[in-house]
Parts: structure tokens; sequence; C-alpha cells
């Protein structure tokens, strides 16, 4: 039986491998790839399809371990003291930065605790009301919303969300104050029942219920408009510029990985970005295969985790 | 009408050899799960998730509904055998399963909770298949001001779940919801109560709670008994529920399922209130209420048959409106993501042959389901005979498997100690279990819900009984509280004219 | 002393009122916040109070009337309870540093201490049958990641 494995392994690795310059043997024995949300979700989706891939060019199983809880820091500080060897790895949105950046001691930084081996995709956010709202459009959501303060749906105090719509809040003016719920799906039940005004998540999470007409699609939160929904405009071009927000994922090691080993990671990593089937997986739902250098990823974190700092104690986005 | 079009088109897709295997494949795995503490099937479904990608998606998706109820069903076996409820949903089937098995009536038990769960799903498959499209958009008029006042409803009804004095279950439910809040508070996004310890920013496992304070303390007070040489288990008097069990336990299984496939349908209420409500339910009800605790057959089948039909229903919130109830459910949403179906109120019209194939393959699942577990139960109860010397300690190595498995945590295996400590202390003063849980599972909601409904209507409290439904829903609650304490104004009137 | 109608509710009532307390003292360094805003310490602080109260009635229910045959406290089964606490701590200890065969053997051993008339061969047969399942069921069919064999090993 360990000798039919073995022989599997190496066919695969030869298969995978040939060209390519191994640093080592990396990996030896089966890797733990750590999701900090709960199974289903998309970046546990996406964490699957990953490891699915990885572990076909390393001819190592790669076990997915689900992790949820606080905002993603409970599985990010439990990577972050594991081994630096390359067998724990964690996949992780922008809500890392996010959720770390209102503490006022962060439990893990993710600039300065992790290491950081490579970006993976990036999606843009989609802002959707209630029906119940009665409107249509951006310019009749703006009227209302400076009109009257609207209630958005967030999955938590520092959340993706509630990041997204305070800095559209303050850009255009606009009042509207946080509901916070235990995850997207009831928050976006309440928004669609009429409880709640809005929801401002992921295209992927929000995608399905416009397409369904059980919400109103109303902006997009990148620079320019979506491939996937071209009638909607961006906050970009609504001259909104300090608004521009995207959720991304990446992969991350704990502090002090072998550079060898985090090149390796990188490489087979992006190898797996470029194929079809990745873009035709992401890009199905509105997001789209990101990839670079393990030190263009760094910048990005340390960047994103700095301007978050600051968002939050503007806004005053803490928990309390 | 199309009905039978689409149960023929249903028919064809399920009845395949393939489907048949996956369906009985799940409900075979489901149960052993569910048997087996600590593990639930979302880790189940989500361990076997990457093997499902071969598969083509009505087989997938079939082979992990199997295990999803299969799951539901099994829990009440261990529930009943052994008092250690392995899902929140079997908590309730301790209390009066239990009772029976020590009966000698264990066999009774097992068949009410088979023969109540396979008429439940089907009657909640049958739901699913009719009323799916309309009843969906029940789950949109409850907010949070009608899911708090339904979880207020349910407090109140948790004094039912005992016998004992009205004062220390009330003492225990609060008990529960304190512990219950224990971790990060979604509202304000404080942790609370968590003492330094970053494993409990997420709260106290449910498993955690109902091994230690269930099973640990059971398997202490029975090691006990039989050290003053009482007797533990009696006689088994017959292995099949005998025709005045099924005369009483009919109503039962009806008035559980139709509560059951209701609650089902709400996806912020869960499947766990379901038993729970359902007991209320027969200590209000039922002709047998008086012997409700003692070992009555109705406090089996009424929970039971809840608990399957709500894990039916839960279904119609995930597939019809792509919205999931329970994280279970949100692992079914992402399978069927994964095999490019987009659950939504146009599935119906886009896959009807999955659509159909999954209903129909889910009744099927539940006949294999009581085609299974009804032999077994001969099995189950011969295990009663094993010496206690030889399976306690197997009950209490699988519990520490299954908690630590449930999440890599040994802290959790800690805490089971602690707790386990706490509730044989707990049982030794005649404090009943059951109502701390309910409040522990209920804590953290209906927090959530009451401040939640607040912040909506910006600090009105109006909006509990301006809403028809909550107003309705509080309104029972009162008449329910009323009703319990009338009985004992009377009695003290009554003495009170006697003295004059 | 006074005459006590359940030793059990006495004890039970106090334990209720330390919890309350405990809850109500610690809910304190929360916010309590507005209606609209309700802060992290209103729920705790409100239960913790009404726990207090609840207790506090237990508590005098257990001091009023004829002292109860059923409420007088038992005698604890303190080597039951030992032995499982106790292996089920050294089952969290050993787990991750020993895996599960020999986690298993050795706790295995030690609860079949705690029964009653613990014979050698009754002991041999509880650590079999628990290998033989821990491997079959948890780590073949279920294929839970929990290492089998010591780390030292090299698995």
């Amino acid at each position: 039986m360990k000798l039919i494995k073995a022989l599997l392994a190496t066919s695969v690795l030869v298969l995978a491998g040939s060209g390519a310059a191994y640093a080592q043997n990396y990996p030896e024995r089966p890797v733990t790839l750590v999701v900090p949300f709960a199974p289903g979700g998309a970046v546990d989706m996406v964490g699957r399809f990953i490891a699915d891939r990885l572990s076909a060019i390393w001819g190592q199983t790669i076990v997915v371990e689900n992790i949820p809880g606080a905002g993603t820091l409970l599985a990010t500080g439990q990577v972050s003291s594991a081994s630096p060897d390359g067998y724990t790895l964690l996949i992780n949105s922008a809500t890392v930065t996010m959720r770390a950046a209102i503490q006022e001691t962060p439990l893990v930084d993710p600039a300065e605790d992790l290491t950081h081996i490579g970006r993976i995709g990036a999606t843009p956010l989609l802002l959707a009301t209630s029906p119940s709202l009665g409107v249509s459009n951006y310019d009749e959501f703006a009227a209302l919303a400076k009109e009257r303060e609207l209630k958005y749906a967030t999955v938590g105090v520092g959340s993706l969300n509630q990041f997204a719509s305070e800095i559209l809040r303050s850009a255009a003016d606009l009042q509207m104050t946080p509901v916070h719920y235990n995850g997207g799906s009831p928050a976006m039940t309440d928004v669609i029942g009429g409880h709640a005004d809005l929801f401002y998540g992921s295209i992927t999470q929000v995608i399905p219920h416009v397409r369904e007409g059980l919400m109103t699609g109303i902006v997009v939160s990148s620079a320019e408009r979506s491939d996937i929904l071209p009638e909607l405009p961006s906050v970009g071009e609504l001259g909104l510029d300090d608004a521009v927000i995207e959720n991304w994922w990446g992969l991350f090691g704990p502090k002090g990985m072998d550079e060898a080993i985090v090149d390796q990671i990188n490489a087979d990593l992006n190898t797996v970005l470029q194929t079809p089937e990745m873009a035709e997986f992401l890009q199905s739902d509105g997001a789209r295969p990101l990839w670079g250098t393990p030190e263009e990823f760094t910048e990005q974190v340390k960047s994103e985790y700095a301007t978050w700092r600051r968002v939050a104690n503007e806004q005053g986005i803490r928990p309390e | 009408m199309d009905f039978v079009a689409n149960l023929t088109l249903g028919l064809q897709t399920a009845m395949t050899l393939e489907n048949l295997i996956y369906a009985g494949v799940g409900c075979l795995l489901g149960t052993l799960i569910g048997v087996l503490p600590g593990l639930g099937p979302l880790t189940t479904i989500s361990m076997l998730l990457p093997f499902t990608f071969g598969l083509s998606p009505i087989g997938a998706l079939i082979m992990l509904a199997g295990i999803y109820y299969g799951a539901a069903y099994g829990g009440s076996t261990t529930a009943i055998l052994v008092n250690l409820p392995g899902e929140a949903s079997s908590v309730v089937t301790t209390i009066d399963g239990h009772q029976m098995a020590k009966q000698g009536r264990a066999g009774a038990a097992l068949a009410a909770a088979a023969i109540g769960s396979f008429v439940a799903g089907s009657l909640g498959v049958l739901v699913l298949a009719v009323f799916s499209g309309p009843i969906a958009q029940v789950a949109f008029s409850f907010g949070p001001a009608e899911y708090f006042a339904l979880m207020f409803m349910g407090l109140i009804g948790a004094v039912s779940l005992t016998s004992g004095p009205l004062l220390k279950s009330l003492c225990m439910i609060v008990v529960g919801l304190l512990i219950g809040l224990v971790g990060m508070d979604v509202s304000s996004g404080v942790v609370r109560f968590s003492f330094g310890s970053i494993a409990l920013w997420e709260g106290v496992d449910f498993i955690v709670i109902s091994i230690g304070i269930f099973a640990f303390a059971e398997i202490v007070s029975t090691l006990e008994r039989q050290k003053t040489g009482e007797a533990q288990v009696a006689p088994i008097a017959s292995i099949m529920p005998t025709r005045q069990d099924i005369k009483r336990m009919t109503p039962a299984i009806l008035r559980g399922s139709t509560l059951g496939s209701f609650l089902g349908i709400l996806p912020g209420a869960g499947v766990s209130l379901a038993s729970f409500f359902a007991y209320s339910l027969e200590k209000k009800t039922s002709k047998y209420r008086h012997e409700l605790g003692k070992g009555a057959i109705e406090g089996v089948a009424g929970p039971e048959s809840a608990n399957n039909a709500a894990a039916q229903t839960s279904f119609i919130p995930t597939l019809t409106l792509g919205i999931p109830g329970s994280a279970t459910m949100a692992l079914m949403l992402g399978a069927m993501v994964i095999h490019n179906i987009q659950p939504g109120p146009s599935v119906v019209t886009r896959n009807p042959d999955l659509f159909w194939g999954l209903i129909v393959s889910m009744w099927i699942g539940n006949l294999f389901l009581v085609i299974l577990n009804l032999p077994l139960i001969g099995m189950w109860v011969r295990l009663l005979r094993i010496p206690y010397s030889m399976l306690f300690p197997a009950i209490l190595m699988f519990c520490c498997i299954g908690v630590y498995a449930s999440s890599y945590s040994v802290l959790d295996v800690f805490m089971v100690a602690g707790l386990g400590a706490a509730g044989y202390v707990l049982a030794k003063l005649d404090c009943e279990p059951a109502p701390l849980l309910l409040g522990f599972i209920l804590g953290p909601m209906v927090e959530e819900y009451f401040r939640r409904a607040l912040v909506l209507s910006d600090g009105d409290f109006s909006v509990f009984v301006s809403r028809p439904i909550s107003a309705a829903l509080l309104a029972v609650s009162i008449a329910m509280l009323v009703f319990a304490a009338l009985p004992k104004l009377r009695k003290a009137r009554q003495t009170a004219f006697a003295e004059d | 002393m006074l005459s006590i109608r359940s030793q059990k509710d006495l004890v039970a009532g106090a334990i209720f009122v330390a919890i309350g307390i405990f809850f109500v003292v610690s809910s304190l360094e929360y916010r309590l916040g507005t209606p609209a805003r309700m802060g992290p310490g209103f729920f705790p602080l409100i239960l913790g109070i009404l726990l207090s109260l609840l207790g506090s009635g237990v508590i005098l229910t257990a001091l009023r009337g004829e002292p109860d045959e059923g409420g007088r406290l038992d005698t604890f089964n303190l080597r039951g309870l030992g032995v499982i606490i106790f292996t089920t701590v050294l089952f969290g200890i050993l787990i991750q540093p020993l895996g599960l065969l020999v986690t298993l053997s050795i706790c295995a051993a030690i609860t079949s201490l705690a029964a009653p008339g613990a014979r050698p061969l009754v002991i041999a047969g509880n650590v079999g049958v628990q290998l033989v399942i821990g491997l079959g069921v948890f780590h073949l069919l279920l294929k839970l990641q929990i290492p089998l064999l010591p780390r030292i090993l090299g698995f």
C-alpha cells in the first residue's frame, strides 16, 4: 500500500516537476492549509480548489482545516505561531488586515507576524439594496441616504462590509449606520426581507441574489465597471476615488519561512493561477486571478493594513 | 397537474442504481457519525466534500444529503442508550428516551425514534415538494423582532423540560444563557468572559457542554449505582413497540412533524430548536403529559419527528432561496456551487432534474434509514447487556476523541473534564441539565435578535408588539406563563378560603 | 442550626447566587449602552441579577418547611469522578505528542480500573476493543486528522 502511494507520488512529481528547479524536497509530508472561515464560503471554495491543484503538483495530500472565528484572527493567530516549516499554510482575505486594524494591540499583526507567500485573486464589492427600499440606481440610493439614515448589514465589527460602507459613506457624504450579523447569509436574508436596508459585500457573495432579483444591485466598488455587471456604475467613475476598495485572497505562512520554500510555493501557486480552469472558476462569480511575487504581496498587505488603521481611527470603528 | 410529471422526473433521476447506492452510503455514514459523539454532519460533509468532486452533481448531493439526515437521526441512538446527546437536537430525547432504556424499553424508544423520523421525513419531503416555492417567502417575513419573540417562547417552554421545581429549572436556564454569552459579541465586536483565552473567543462548543454535563455525569452516576448494587438496566421487555405504544406515539409523531416542518423553514431558528419546541408541545397537549419525564414514548416520538421534519424542510430556504439556515446547510450550498448549480428561486426551473431528483432521493433516503435501523435496534439493545465495566471506557474514549476531533483543540478536552465534574455535582443536587442546554443554545440568539431589533428600530421597544407575528408569539408566550402559574394560584386561593 | 428542608436545594441555590454575582461583577467592565445601541454589558448584567434573585429564592424555599428525606446530600463517588476527570485530562495532554493509539491504550487501561471488579483480562479486552475501533472507525473510515503514532517516530 505504502509502496503504491510512494510510486504514485513520484510519478506525479516527475510529471509536474520536470524543468522546475526545486530547492529541496519540499513537501515531504502532508501540508495543512488553514481556512479561517466555516466550510462552504467563497474563501473555503477557493482554498479547496487551490489545495486540490497544488497537491496534484506536489504529489502530497493537502489537508484543508477550517478554523472559523474572531473574524479570521483565530486561525491567523494559530498559523502565525505554528512552525515556519512550510507545512502549515493559511489562505485569508483582505479581512485579515481590517479585523487586526480595529484592535488597539492586534492579536496578530498581518504585516509583521506572517510570511506573505502570494496573492490568489481579487474581487470588487457590490452594494445591493433591499427591494423594499424602492431605489433602482445609485442616484436614487444616494438621494435617499442623504435624506435619512440607512442601516447596512455587516458580518461583524471591523468586517469588509463595514469598512467598505464607511469609506463610501464618508466619500459620498451619506448617512449609514451598521447592523452586525453572524455571517453573510443571515445578513443578506434580513436585507432581502426588508429588515435591514443594504449589504455591501464581495460580488461573489452578493451576485446570486441580485441575479435572482432578490436584491437590487446599485454600485460596484472598483475603479472601473465590472465585466459581469456592465450595467452598474463603479465608484471610480462616480468620482468617489476614496471609496474604491477590493477584496483579495492570498496565501500566508508563519513568519520566518525559508525563502526557497516560499519561492517554490509562490511559483507553483502562480502556475495554478494561470490555468484556464482557475480563471474560469473565479470569473464565473466576478472575481479574477491575481498573481505576483511574495514581495509585491508583502507591500500590499503593509500598505492596506496602514490604511485601515487610519480609517478605523477616523471613523471610530472599534469593538465597544 | 405537473406534480406527477415532476415526481416521475425525480424518480427517473433518483432511481438509477448509482444514485441509490449513494443514498445508501450517505445514510449509513450519517447514522454512524450521528451515533459517534462529537462528530457532526458538518465535520463529515466538509471532510467528504473533496471526494464528491468526481461524482455527478446529483449523486454528490444525494450522498451529502443522506449524511445530513442520517446524522439527524443517528444522534438519538446514543441519547436513548447511554444518555449522551450527540447533537443539540437529541438533548430532549435523553429525557424520556433514557428513562425508557432504564426501564428495559430501549427497543420501543429506538423504534419510536425510527418510525417517527420516517413519518416526519416523508411529511417534510412532501412539504418540500408541494409548497417549497410559496412557503419559502415566510423566511423573509421573520425579522429580528419575530425571531426574538420565537426564542422567548422557546425559553418559556424550556420550563416544561423538567418535572422538578420551577425555580431550579429557571436557574438552570439562566446559567445556560450566561454560558452561551461567552465569546465574541456579534453586535459590538467585544470579547466577553474569555479570561484571556483566545480559544474562548468563539464561545464554548455545544458538544463540550453536552458531553460534560450529560455523558460524564451519567457515567459517574452509573458507576456509583453499580457500586451500591442498584440494578441499572431493567430486563429488556420487548424489542419492538407494543400496539399500545404505537397508538400512543401516533398523535405525537403527527404533532411533531407538523411543528418541525414549519420551524425548519426559518433559516434563523435552526433545526435544533424543533425538538425542544416539540417537547414543550407534548407537555401541553399530550393525553399522557403527566408521564412525560418518566419514560413516556411521546417524549421520544414527538421531538424526534420534529427534528427530522425540520432537517428536511431546512432544505427549502437553502435550495429555493440560496439562504442556508445552518453551517451544514451553508456547506451543502457550497457543494451545489462547486457542482455548478446556483440555488435560488429559479433552481426549480433551471435544474428540474436536480431539484426533483433530490427530493425523491430524500424520501428514498428516509426509507433506507428506517429499513436500516429497525433491524439494528436488536443489536443496539444487546449493547446494553455488555458489562458496564467494558462499556464505559469505550464511551469515555469516544467522547474524548469526538471532542478533540471536532475542533482539534486540547482546551476543549480539558473543559469537558471540568464540566463533567460540574455536571456530576449538579446531578447530585437534583438540578436537571436539559434546561441549561436549551438556555445555552438560545442565549446568544436571544440577545442578538433583541439588540438587533432595537438597532433597526432606533431603540423603539414597540417593534416587538407592533409587528403582528412578533406580537402574536409574545402573546402566546405570556398565555403559556399564565397557564403555568394558574393552577398554583388557584390552589393558593383555595387554601386561603379553607383557612377562613 | 436552622431546620433545613433540603440540603441539596440550599447548596444549589448558593451556587446559583455565586454564579449570578460573578457575572454581575464581571459584566461591569463592559459598556451598558443605550436601548438603540445596547452595549455588551447589558444582557449579562440583567441575567446575572436575575440568577442571583432566583438563586436566593431557591435558598429561601430550601430553608422553609419540614426536613425532606430526598433533600439530604448524598455522598460523592469521588473515585469514579476522579478517574474519569484524570483520564480525560490525560487524554488531552497526550493526544498531540503521542498520537491516537498510544493515548487510547493508556487511557483505556486507566478507566478500566474505575469499575468495580476490574480484572487484567477485562482491561486487556478494553484496550484491544478500543484500539480496533479507534483505528477502524476514526482513522480508516472517517479519516480524522489525528496522528496515529508518536511524533518522534516520524508520522
